[in-house]
């Protein structure tokens, strides 16, 4: 079974796999909200780490900590981003966390992923949007005169354009919404950081 | 003389360094500081992997080389045990205060 959903709360994300493994349903892979399940009869309690990129030899040194502790590597990527565990003996309360200031950590990280990711989008954002067309709808069709064309002449050059257009606007819209998306992501994580290891 | 600015230490930190007197990989930490907490702490992996990486950083503890090339040792470095020492010295004098005060005797 595949989902599309999107996260940036740690906490939802695992109430969701939860619910789903209760369901029957396990996660076998995961990664740019979509979500692979695969059946299972036994039941197991998902958790949610972040971590960036690592060298093999870490990432191996890394998933065998927790296996050493009872928690399976379901997915992830040594490349960076979640890496999901699943335990099959604790119980539901069970953790890979056991302090609070370690639990926020993991937001900690992933802010400073999504910083890097809405910096770079930043940067072509400021290189390609001046010399781009997005905010001026007029200036999307570049062909010349073709708002004067009639009939199957205008139909043609506006049919053979679109699909330039569409990926034209649509590679800078791309940019946008990635950026916005990485300010907005990196605000709300910062909040729930704030609120996962309160000081007192 | 000024005091050590990773002092005092946090009950999971002082205890991973107790544990790292002697080599070890992740889950043995574990087992050791569970074991010597009488079963008081136990550490997550998550918290674990994260405080391993900290101690790193801060030069408290070092990597040793092992035969295992999925586990990675670690043991306290001289700095680290230096930092051990003087927070053991932080508790041990707030326990004479307390003895002071209180005839030795824990309520």
């Amino acid at each position: 079974m595949r989902k599309i959903k999107l996260f940036l709360n740690f906490d939802k994300e695992e109430a969701w796999l939860n619910r789903m493994a209760a369901d029957g349903h396990l996660l076998s892979a995961a990664g740019y909200s979509l979500y692979t399940f695969t059946e299972t009869g036994s039941g197991a309690t998902v958790r949610v780490d972040y971590q960036p990129s690592m060298s093999e030899e870490d990432y191996a040194d890394y998933v065998t900590l927790f296996a050493d502790s009872g928690w399976q590597h379901l997915c992830g990527s040594r490349k960076g981003g979640a890496q999901y565990f699943a335990s099959f003996l604790a119980g539901p309360d069970a953790d890979i966390f056991s302090d609070s200031s370690s639990r926020s950590s993991r937001y900690k990280r992933s802010i400073a992923g999504l910083s890097t990711l809405g910096l770079i989008a930043l940067i072509f954002c400021a290189m390609l949007i001046p010399h781009g067309n997005l905010f001026s709808p007029h200036d999307w069709y570049r062909t010349p005169g073709l708002w004067d064309k009639h009939g199957l002449d205008f139909l043609g050059s506006f049919l053979f354009e679109t699909p330039l257009m569409v990926l034209g606007v649509g590679a800078q819209l791309f940019l946008v919404v990635t950026a916005a998306f990485c300010i907005l992501g990196v605000v709300y994580q910062w909040n729930l950081s704030r609120k996962a290891a309160p000081i007192f | 003389m000024n005091r050590d600015p990773h002092l005092p230490l946090t009950e999971t930190v002082y205890y991973i360094l107790l544990a790292l007197i002697d080599p070890a990989h992740g889950y043995v930490i574990m087992s050791r500081v569970e074991e010597m907490s009488g079963g008081q702490v136990r550490l997550a992996p998550g918290t674990l992997y994260g405080a391993l990486d900290t101690l790193v950083k801060q030069e408290m503890i070092a990597r040793v080389p092992s035969d295992d090339p999925r586990r990675k040792v670690y043991q306290i470095t001289d700095s680290g045990a230096q930092v051990l020492d003087e927070d053991t010295r932080r508790m041990v004098h707030m326990i004479d205060l307390f003895n002071i005060h209180h005839g030795g005797e824990i309520r």
